[in-house]
């Protein structure tokens, strides 16, 4: 206790209960607050695991991007879908949609957020100009997602996918891979496409 | 240097002195266990003590992550339960301390009663004491509807539908105490502000008042 110097020598039968005491106290304050901190800390060891959404059956997305675009070659279309949003103890029904394009070989889709870089509004498919544009502040894309116009300061999100019983998946990520940094990786497959 | 913070603590509000006073504060014979070894009946109270402290801490822990509604309470309890790191240890230590404390309670008050501790002139701290028993008891009761299973769905229902054998005012009280006609959504969210906040209220001041009366008057007996 406080001001008082234990001296082993001269341990008075007072000393020895109030170290007794302190160290009974101190050992039931640490077996209240190891699980007590631990919860409070517990959000430190979470992984965010990404959301894989299904969009569909593979061969119609296929023919609606071919159908859109003009001379076989596939344009981007929107592709809807909706999927139970897990907030960690609550779940709702959510839904948006990706921008999907048909770009045939061996990559099949190129699946972009159409999610904003600015400021997250949704930006709008122009099929005439062949660009994506966002209705908040004209943030201008490119058909492949490249931001060229606009406070935009990066590319369109590019969405992981990969095809389980013929319907394309894809990974609905808070942290995108942005079609700039994809080019530099992996440039032979830009679509992101997972087996 | 913990020496060096008393002091300069103690140079400006002089705490030592308060904290000595508890501290050193010297207890009969009769209620040391290490003169009598059957004194311990005099630890109930202060062992409820702390474990109330023990709820105090676990529970404002437990409501980083409860939610007091219908649709979440069970949802976020079972979320703590699985997914939190400790979180089952955590409900299990406010489940269990709340057993832990009735009994303990409950010895307490059988204690005083057979030693006849609360006569002349204790009777005020006797009041405040059961006061303090219907408390525990009422954060036992409120507690025990939070999880929102069916276990505690039923079990309050049970628990409410007493109130209505209350002469005269009976149906009024009973709508009053499940907040509406039936069990609901304002049953949870009444029993979750008088468990996390009016009780815990109330038992400080009582604790308070408790404390102070027996500092006051000094332990009954020997006998």
């Amino acid at each position: 206790m406080a001001g008082k110097k234990s001296q082993k020598a001269g341990w008075t039968r007072r000393d020895f209960f109030n170290w007794t005491l302190n160290l009974v106290m101190g050992v039931i304050t640490i077996l209240v607050a190891i699980p007590a901190v631990g919860a409070a800390v517990s959000p430190a060891f979470h992984k965010a695991a990404p959301v894989w959404v299904n969009l569909g059956a593979q061969l119609g997305l296929q023919q609606s991007s071919i159908q859109a675009g003009s001379g076989g070659v596939g344009t981007v279309v929107k592709a809807p879908y909706s999927y139970v949003e897990v907030d960690h103890w609550a779940k709702f029904p959510a839904s948006d949609y990706a921008y999907l394009r048909y770009i045939g070989g061996a990559c099949a889709f190129y699946i972009l957020s159409p999610i904003c870089t600015h400021l997250g509004c949704h930006v709008n498919w122009i099929q005439a100009d062949n660009q994506f544009y966002c209705p908040c502040h004209g943030s201008v894309y490119t058909v492949d997602g490249l931001n060229v116009s606009g406070p935009a300061p990066l590319p369109l999100g590019v969405f992981r996918w990969k095809v389980v019983a013929n319907a394309v998946w894809v990974a609905r990520e808070s942290t995108f891979t942005h079609a700039h940094q994809r080019s530099a990786k992996a440039p032979k497959e830009p679509c992101l496409k997972e087996a | 240097m913990y020496t060096r913070i008393v002091r300069w603590i103690d140079e400006r509000l002089m705490v030592s002195p308060l904290w000595r006073d508890m501290a050193d504060h010297p207890v009969p014979a009769h209620v040391n266990p290490s003169e009598r070894v059957s004194a311990f009946v005099y630890c109930f109270g202060g062992v409820t003590f702390l474990l109330i402290i023990a709820q105090f801490v676990t529970g404002m822990f437990l409501t980083m992550y409860y939610v007091p509604d219908i649709i979440n309470s069970y949802n976020s309890t079972k979320y703590l339960m699985h997914h939190v790191l400790f979180g089952q240890q955590l409900l299990s230590m406010h489940n269990w301390g709340s057993s832990l404390i009735i009994i303990m309670v409950t010895l307490h008050m059988l204690r005083i009663y057979w030693m006849g501790a609360y006569k002349k002139p204790r009777e005020l701290n006797w009041i405040v004491g059961v006061t303090l028993l219907l408390i525990v008891l009422g954060f036992g009761f409120t507690g025990y509807l939070l999880p929102w299973d069916e276990k505690a769905y039923f079990a309050t229902q049970v628990g409410v539908s007493f109130t209505k054998y209350v002469p005269f005012i009976g149906p009024a009280l009973l709508k009053v105490v499940s907040g509406g006609s039936k069990i609901g959504a304002a049953t949870l969210t009444r029993f979750f502000a008088i468990h996390v906040l009016f009780l815990p209220a109330l038992l400080i001041v009582l604790l308070g008042l408790h404390f102070l009366m027996i500092r006051r008057q000094g332990i009954s007996g020997p006998y």
